[in-house]
């Protein structure tokens, strides 16, 4: 833990330990209020079943198929896992065409999640001290929703300048206690948004940077890793690029991939942090303490509630701790393949110079 | 379980954890009354859970992940849709002499989006690693790591004055 969150946490605990008055909260009450949950969810539970005999007694009277019943397909073996190719998970389809003086990009993310193709680029000054600007390209489809505001209220679009001769509008004006963030339409059922907090965060600003942003870009991001051998049929979800992301000051990078659906309990995740951070979070760690190839590593094996996981974290190779995390569905298809200890195996870590780096991580 | 077994049980935990709850309650909305509301309403879901409770190892793990997830509804839902649990509105808290430094930094959690201020409470005040606060928030740790990296740099930057970043120096 830096200092910067040795303080954080000092003061939230100072904060969280503020006295009261007296309690507020009656804990008789409230277990009178379970019961009385407990007993509506019962009395529903069983006006349900009563309902859901009748219908399935209807539906088999009438020859519909049956509720769950599988679909009827041709019987096939089940497919083997094969290694397979994938293209960069992070090509950068837009870019900043000007920024104020002294902000440099940051992190780029490209997010698959939530049915949308997001891409978001940051910049900031001074390491985001001095300010941030956060674009975000939301992709094909219609505007999404704007949001709620802090405390909850729902955000609603307010009057604002076109952006290149197309529709725009605030969601929070500059100045605002939270910055000013900015929508526009940039391409026929496309949409953008910068937030900005700090030096950034006036009207001006804020338009230079939004009129400049070039997109269509399709950069494909360089990561300082390349990983043969995974497993076909895996979706990527998720890859972030850039310094600050495992909050340290070199550059980051993680890519999370799944079978199936991607959620906290089903997928494979691969990253790289500056050496030494990952050092510090280990500490504690109840994992096996082991050595692979000569480095030091911590491997933990967990199952909750029926889900396995397997996380393997290798320090100090190449200028990188790396990391591999896998569960569920997605660790059972990496099995076929030598696991997560095959998969760290074929990852090559390139070292800390971008010249070195590939574009093409998982080909 | 029979149910005086389970309110016994139930009561016995809830009166171990009940201010740590509140604690955690309090970091994420910054307003007494409410996070009685989140704690009550989260209570309220482990009462109805507590036989499966007892499958569950870290039951303080669990109903901190149903605080959260009461929390983060409510905000999802917009302020029409939160519930007050009390029957009648509760004393006001008392003047409390904050430090001005503490007044800042509730102040600028207060900024922070529902989910950033969610991911640096669970990681700086109750100690999760990335991999457990995306199992609470139900999101990849990608999305937990960016989250946190943008709720610090806006605490950074609202903290400016007061708080002293590399040199790990409080002013």
């Amino acid at each position: 833990m830096t200092d910067e969150t040795t303080d954080l946490k000092r003061r939230l605990e100072q904060i969280a330990n503020t006295p009261r008055q007296r309690p507020q909260i009656d804990i008789p009450a409230l277990a009178t209020r379970g019961r009385r949950k407990l007993r509506v969810r019962r009395i529903c539970a069983v006006a349900g079943s009563a309902a859901t005999v009748g219908l399935v007694m209807m539906l088999t009277a009438t020859g519909l198929p049956r509720l769950g019943a599988q679909p009827e397909r041709p019987a096939s073996p089940p497919s083997q896992p094969n290694a397979s190719t994938y293209p960069n998970p992070l090509v950068q389809r837009a870019v900043f065409g000007w920024l104020p003086k002294g902000y440099a990009t940051g992190s780029v993310i490209e997010d698959h999640q939530n049915g949308r193709h997001t891409f978001e680029a940051m910049a900031s000054l001074n390491g985001g001290r001095g300010g941030i600007v956060d674009l975000t390209d939301f992709g094909a489809g219609p505007e999404p929703i704007l949001g709620y505001l802090p405390g909850g209220k729902p955000a609603q679009p307010l009057p604002a300048a076109p952006v290149n001769g197309k529709q725009a509008h605030w969601i929070t004006k500059p100045g605002s206690a939270d910055g000013g963030r900015l929508r526009w339409q940039y391409g026929s059922h496309r949409w953008a948004e910068i937030s900005v907090q700090g030096s950034a965060d006036d009207t001006g600003t804020m338009y230079r940077i939004a009129k400049l942003i070039m997109f269509g870009t399709a950069k494909p991001t360089a990561f300082p890793f390349r990983v043969r051998g995974l497993p076909d049929g895996l979706t990527t979800y998720r890859s972030t690029a850039g310094p600050g992301l495992g909050r340290g000051s070199g550059d980051s990078a993680e890519v999370s991939f799944a079978a199936g659906a991607y959620s906290p309990n089903n997928g494979l995740e691969i990253s790289v942090t500056p050496a030494g951070l990952m050092n510090q979070q280990l500490a504690g760690d109840p994992g096996r303490k082991i050595t692979v190839e000569g480095h030091h590593a911590v491997d933990r094996q967990t199952t909750s509630g029926r889900v396995a996981r397997h996380t393997l974290i290798v320090l100090e190779v190449n200028g990188f701790d790396v990391r591999v995390q896998a569960s569920g569905q997605t660790l059972q298809r990496l099995q076929t393949t030598g696991g997560i200890t095959g998969l760290y195996h074929r990852i090559t870590v390139l070292g800390t110079a971008p010249s070195r780096w590939t574009t093409a991580p998982f080909a | 379980m029979a149910g005086p077994a389970r309110d016994e049980q139930y009561t016995a935990y809830v009166g171990a954890r009940l201010p740590w709850l509140q604690r955690v309650a309090y970091l994420l909305c910054q307003d007494w009354d409410r996070a009685d509301d989140l704690v009550q309403v989260a209570l309220t879901r482990l009462y109805v859970r507590w036989n499966r409770v007892g499958s569950v190892e870290n039951v303080d793990g669990y109903v901190r992940t149903v605080l959260l997830r009461v929390f983060l509804a409510e905000q999802r839902g917009g302020w029409w849709k939160r519930v007050s649990t009390v029957r009648e509105p509760p004393e006001p808290s008392p003047d409390i002499a904050d430090r001005d430094s503490d007044l800042d930094l509730r102040a600028a959690l207060r900024k922070l989006a529902p989910r950033q201020r969610a991911a640096v409470v669970l990681r700086f005040y109750c100690d999760l690693s990335v991999e457990q606060t995306a199992e609470v928030l139900n999101c990849s740790t990608g999305t937990v790591k960016s989250q946190t990296s943008r709720g610090l740099a806006a605490l950074r930057q609202a903290l400016l004055p007061t708080m002293s970043l590399e040199e790990g120096t409080a002013r």
